[in-house]
């Protein structure tokens, strides 16, 4: 039990400092990694005056899919919501959409709840409205920078590195012509080269810019965001989505996993 | 912050498992070194002008409303010279968890300060805070005491209310607020528990004794009566039957202890108890006629019968009242710290003991300040108050 708990309170302060810690290798050998487990997140919105018909959104490891996730006024009632989730290897996202307009300048919070565990009720993340909805799109004139990252050299594997390849997107001009700061993600489509896209079908994958690049794909052994990139060339069609699930029009690119983008 | 907290793993105790202790060794130590002694004795029916309160990796007087909390303590130098926490003047009482503190105000609120991770400040704040932050839900407080991260209020009505981190249900809530939504943390009663008089808080549990003589545990279930009832973690308060009637609750990080029926005795993890391995029932120390108990990061105190006090624990802690290595991870049983007066409690921080005697003298032993040197084996003689 000691262990156990030892092995909490060592998982916790990882997560506070680094979010992964990683064993040094002994003479140049291979090296070893650990890392922290993938663990409940809270996506958005997090500013303080989130529009009225915000999706509440987190992104959970996939054994909390049976859990019951309800958007609640802080002290208050559960809102009525439609549910969609984006099922990866190991983390779900789950999108709670209110089917009316949250009450303006309102705390609420997104919770997991399974009445069979002790403590039933997980809060994973809240948010406080402001005064209006947003209906408009945002913009996704351009992609940017489209690269593919391969670990080809001889440290490929060591440490918490991986081969590859990942994709990342960097300089989107994303924007949302109506609110400065609105919080962008990006819906990402996986395509077979040349293959239609359908606007029908769920996206693979959501995922926010982090330093204004997304990552797709596995970027470390600690990175549990795994969108399958396999053969010599994949087809990626993206969309930028604001809090309220406003999508902007999408784009495509055409992307050569043979080689590292130079 | 005012404080820099240090956040220290526990090492668990190597080599072979030991049986439990059956004899109360009396270590030959070097008698209490007895330096400048304040000139005001109270008589010993008196009670002490002030109360002494563990702090984080030090130690507390609080005398006429405020909390002095040196940084250092120096036997010639009273505690009560030390700053003014928070620069308070009506403190009527005090915690401290790993990374924060609260008290409890003149007007029977709280007020918390420091990390605020895991909502420990239970303010409705998102950012830690140097200053302090009183808790708007919460009145009527009696007493405050704090685990690692998470604190509890005895109110005056005898309830008892709880905030901070609750991975476990060791606050009581059935609601566990992950970081990203602190700001919404608050104290929350405990259900199904009344008349409270003492609670303990560790990492993933807590448990209270009642005035009734019940203790109730919830969170982590650490004892197999309490996992046998509610599995291996549960929120809601579960009387322990074979601690009815225990008092002097302690914890640290890892264990708690009690004082129970004239015995001390102990549950959670045994890595600083001298018995480990064998069964996950209570571990029994062998203190003649316990009255007290009280725990550090890594070794323990008690206040036996004929007020003397035996120590337990990490030898590496240094604050046993012995001459020790610190390179020794092997975990001792009781013994008696010699060279002290009649004992009237105990009190155990990070790694230093402390004693107040009946005479309403200071002893303490362990590290007393930040320095290498600053190491005390055997008891010393501290001034609490100025010279008056």
């Amino acid at each position: 039990m000691f262990e156990a708990r030892r092995r909490s309170l060592s998982a916790v302060v990882c997560a506070l400092a680094l979010g992964v810690s990683i064993v040094a290798a002994h003479g140049g050998r291979a090296a070893a990694c650990s890392c922290v487990g993938p663990r409940p997140r809270f996506l958005s919105p997090h500013a303080a005056n989130a529009p009225l018909n915000s999706h509440a959104r987190v992104e959970v490891p996939n054994d909390y899919a049976k859990r019951t996730f309800v958007l609640r006024a802080h002290r208050g009632a559960v809102v009525p919501t439609r549910v969609a989730t984006i099922a990866g290897a190991e983390l779900t996202v789950v999108d709670l959409a209110p089917t009316s307009a949250l009450a303006p300048e309102t705390r609420y919070e997104i919770a997991a709840v399974d009445a069979n565990l002790h403590p039933s009720t997980l809060v994973i993340g809240t948010f406080v409205t402001g005064t209006s909805s947003d209906v408009v799109a945002p913009l996704l004139p351009s992609l940017g920078t489209v690269r593919t990252n391969l670990n080809l050299g001889p440290s490929a594997g060591g440490m918490c590195t991986v081969r590859g390849p990942w994709i990342t997107v960097a300089k989107s001009v994303a924007q949302d012509p109506n609110r400065a700061d609105a919080e962008l993600g990006f819906y990402v489509w996986k395509l077979a080269p040349g293959a239609a896209y359908d606007a029908r079908k769920p996206p693979d994958a959501l995922v926010f810019p982090f330093r204004d690049a997304i990552s797709i794909g596995k970027t470390s052994m600690c990175d549990t965001h795994e969108i399958e990139l396999s053969g010599a060339s994949v087809d990626l069609v993206l969309a930028a989505v604001d809090e309220a699930g406003n999508r902007s029009p999408t784009r495509r690119a055409h992307v050569d996993l043979t080689r590292p983008t130079p | 912050m005012r404080r820099i907290v240090v956040v220290v793993a526990l090492v668990a105790g190597c080599g072979a498992p030991a049986p439990a202790p059956v004899v109360v060794p009396t270590v030959a130590a070097t008698p209490a070194r007895r330096l400048e002694v304040s000139p005001s004795r109270p008589a010993e029916s008196e009670s002490a002008p002030f109360e002494i309160v563990k702090g984080t990796s030090s130690l507390c007087v609080l005398t006429n409303g405020a909390a002095h909390c040196p940084h250092d303590i120096a036997a010639d130098e009273p505690l009560a010279n030390g700053p003014i926490l928070d620069g308070l003047p009506n403190v009527r009482g005090l915690s401290f968890g790993q990374d924060f503190h609260c008290v409890v105000t003149a007007d029977g609120k709280v007020a918390c300060g420091g990390g605020n991770h895991f909502g420990q400040l239970g303010a409705g704040v998102a950012e830690e805070s140097a200053g302090l932050k009183v808790l708007p839900t919460l009145s009527h407080v009696k007493r405050v005491v704090s685990g690692p991260f998470t604190s509890c209020a005895i109110l005056d009505d005898g309830k008892l209310s709880c905030w901070g981190k609750n991975e476990s249900g060791e606050t009581g809530s059935a609601t566990n607020i992950l970081p990203d939504a602190r700001v919404v943390v608050e104290p929350e009663l405990v259900a199904g528990i009344q008349d409270v008089t003492e609670v303990a808080i560790a990492w993933g549990a807590s448990c209270a004794a009642m005035a009734n003589g019940d203790v109730a545990c919830w969170g982590t279930a650490d004892l197999p009566e309490h996992k046998k009832l509610r599995g291996a973690q549960d929120e809601r308060p579960t009387v322990i039957a074979s601690l009815a009637g225990a008092t002097s609750l302690s914890a640290n990080e890892q264990t708690f202890c009690a004082v129970l029926k004239g015995k001390v005795v102990c549950w959670g993890s045994r890595s600083m108890l001298l018995s480990r391995g064998g069964s996950k029932t209570l571990t029994e120390l062998a203190i003649p006629d316990a009255q007290r108990v009280s725990l550090g990061h890594s070794h323990g105190c008690a206040l036996g019968g004929g007020g003397d006090v035996y120590c337990f624990g990490a030898a590496y802690s240094r604050a046993l009242g012995v001459p020790v290595s610190d390179r020794d991870y092997e975990p001792r049983g009781p013994a008696k710290v010699t060279g002290l007066p009649r004992v009237e409690k105990v009190f155990c921080g990070a790694s230093l003991s402390c004693a107040l005697t009946v005479g309403h003298e200071l002893y303490c032993w362990g590290r007393l300040g930040t320095r290498a040197s600053d190491i005390a084996p055997t008891p010393v003689q501290m001034r609490v108050l100025p010279n008056r």
